[in-house]
């Protein structure tokens, strides 16, 4: 694949034009790995607006009704419902663990086995999660296996 | 289809183990020089009903450790009631005799002790393939957004 850089003008936005014969696994990953890095996600935190990069989120977990987005420290709750955010976020690194949490691969350490089919994640922030049995196959095809 | 795959894949292992103790039981603990054709529509039954019991687990839902302990027991002593009552309606063991229970008792606990190990072993494989296959992809993701 051939890439070229030209350089742009100031005052002129960076633009990214992609130029081929049809949209290939590859080049469909690229596009959203470019789009996930650019859209930010607005979440509130003691009553404050702020703009999340999705790159940052550790994992997305509802409770209560609530969704929140889980830094590596912080906590921020999400307007979004956990299902527009499996949406959202489909073709990139997040993936549904379970029925209330979305899980950024990026940002998981190690998978080991837990009882009844299902996985643990330890996750880079040394927080542990569950991966359910059902969502084990769609975890395992975003790896690839 | 995926929870279909998995209960066939529970009823293979305990009809296996099903075998193997049916095997020990005619040879070993209670010699018999033949052993009746009914066998070979009883093991399937009894092993298919015994997987049916893993529906105990939920598959939509998370357990708390206190939830997977009290099913296990559960799944455990449903077993046993299932083989037991099972055996003693198909004439496998002889239930007035308390040595034919203990071994009864003892086969079933092997069967689940092994068709448990089998599948903690086949997740722990599956877990050291995801952990390699995860730190390939982290690395591809790396290499993507160095190169952004």
């Amino acid at each position: 694949m051939k890439i070229t850089i030209q350089d742009r003008p100031d005052g002129e936005e960076d633009e990214i034009i992609v130029r081929c014969r049809h949209l290939d696994d590859r080049m469909l990953k690229m596009i959203y790995a470019l789009k996930e890095g650019q859209e930010k996600l607005t979440a509130l935190k003691d009553g404050r607006f702020v703009q999340l990069a999705p790159r940052d989120i550790f994992y997305f977990e509802a409770v209560d009704n609530r969704v929140f987005a889980c830094l590596e420290r912080d906590v921020y709750e999400c307007k979004l419902k956990l299902y527009e955010l499996e949406q959202r976020f489909a073709e990139t690194d997040f993936f549904r663990a379970t029925k209330s949490t979305i899980v950024n691969l990026s940002k998981v350490k190690s998978f080991s086995p837990a009882f009844s089919g299902r996985f643990e994640l330890l996750m880079k922030n040394g927080e542990k999660l569950i991966v359910s049995r059902q969502y084990v196959p769609g975890l395992k095809e975003k790896l690839g296996l | 289809m995926k929870k279909i795959h998995f209960m066939m894949r529970v009823f293979t292992m305990v009809l296996t183990g099903v075998v193997f103790a049916v095997a020990v039981f005619t040879m070993v603990i209670n010699p018999t020089e033949t052993v009746e054709t009914k066998l070979f529509w009883q093991m399937p039954l009894v092993s298919a009903l015994c997987t049916l019991t893993s529906l105990i687990y939920p598959w939509n839902r998370e357990m708390s450790k206190k939830e997977i302990i009290v099913k296990t027991l559960i799944h455990y002593l449903l077993i046993n009631a299932i083989v037991l009552g099972g055996g003693a309606l198909f004439y496998w063991y002889d239930p007035s005799q308390v040595r034919n229970i203990a071994a009864m008792v003892l086969a079933i606990t092997l069967i689940f002790g092994v068709v448990t190990a089998i599948s903690w072993r086949k997740s722990a494989a599956d877990a050291a393939r995801m952990n390699e296959k995860l730190e390939e992809y982290q690395k591809k993701m790396q290499e993507c957004s160095q190169t952004r």
